[in-house]
């Protein structure tokens, strides 16, 4: 019988991390241009 | 297909030619299509954060009208001076209460013009040149960052709605004279943005 992997636990917390650290990187600097507003 | 040939490839116990004989070619099929469930998770996060930001974009620039620079105009850099040419004369010009077009001229190492002055909550529209050399300018603050290259003429619109000083400088590497305090870390200059009881804007040329 095949055994399942194991969760990686480690990794999805460190891609966790790094998910919210880009989409409130971006969302900073969209936000800031939009403040700036059109040109 | 000959019936021998089929009980060889498909029967147990034949000794064959290494084929899995539980192993047909629908099996073949889902074993190569196979996707982990946390890297099935990370390919959809992916991509889901791909269209947002696609979407976002396009909101920005089909709602609030945030756009890249444009190249109104091609232009020969040995006419800039020539009389008729907007660039003849570098500065700011008022085409309406509170609304400006700024005509400039980068070049190394320095911008013409290096001041500007304009009452709170001018729009102004830049327009600008290279007269050598690939340049560049951004003006911190705003959303205007664009290449002034020669030959072509870039446009890009901002409003300043607070007082103040806002610094703009060439991004784009030009060059320097070696031993000599001048070269492409010196090429910048200052938008004043002046409060509302100051009516008039002048532009200073240097």
């Amino acid at each position: 019988m095949r055994k399942e992997p194991d969760t990686p636990q480690g990794t999805i917390v460190l891609i966790s991390i790094f998910l919210i650290l880009i989409l409130v990187l971006w969302f900073n600097a969209y936000f800031i241009v939009l403040s700036r507003g059109a040109n | 297909m000959s019936d021998q040939t089929h009980e060889t490839e498909h029967s147990p116990g034949t000794g064959g030619q290494g084929v899995d004989p539980q192993l047909t070619d629908s099996h073949v099929e889902e074993a190569s299509l196979h996707v982990e469930k946390w890297e099935g998770i990370w390919i959809r996060v992916s991509v889901g954060m791909t269209v947002v930001f696609i979407a976002a974009i396009t909101l920005a620039a089909l709602s609030f009208g945030i756009s890249v620079p444009g190249a109104t105009a091609r232009i020969n850099p040995a006419t800039l001076n020539d009389p008729g040419s907007p660039f003849a004369t570098p500065g700011l010009r008022e085409l309406a209460p509170g609304k400006y077009e700024a005509y400039m001229v980068a070049q190394t190492w320095n911008f013409l013009p290096d001041k500007l002055e304009v009452p709170v909550g001018a729009e102004v529209t830049f327009y600008i040149t290279a007269r050598d050399v690939v340049h560049g300018i951004k003006i911190a603050g705003t959303n205007v960052n664009m290449m002034a290259l020669p030959g072509q003429v870039s446009t890009l619109r901002a409003t300043f709605d607070t007082p103040g000083t806002y610094n703009y400088v060439c991004h784009e590497y030009c060059g320097y004279v070696a031993g000599a305090p001048i070269g492409h870390h010196t090429m910048y200059g200052q938008i004043t943005v002046l409060p509302a009881a100051s009516e008039t804007a002048q532009t200073i040329t240097e």
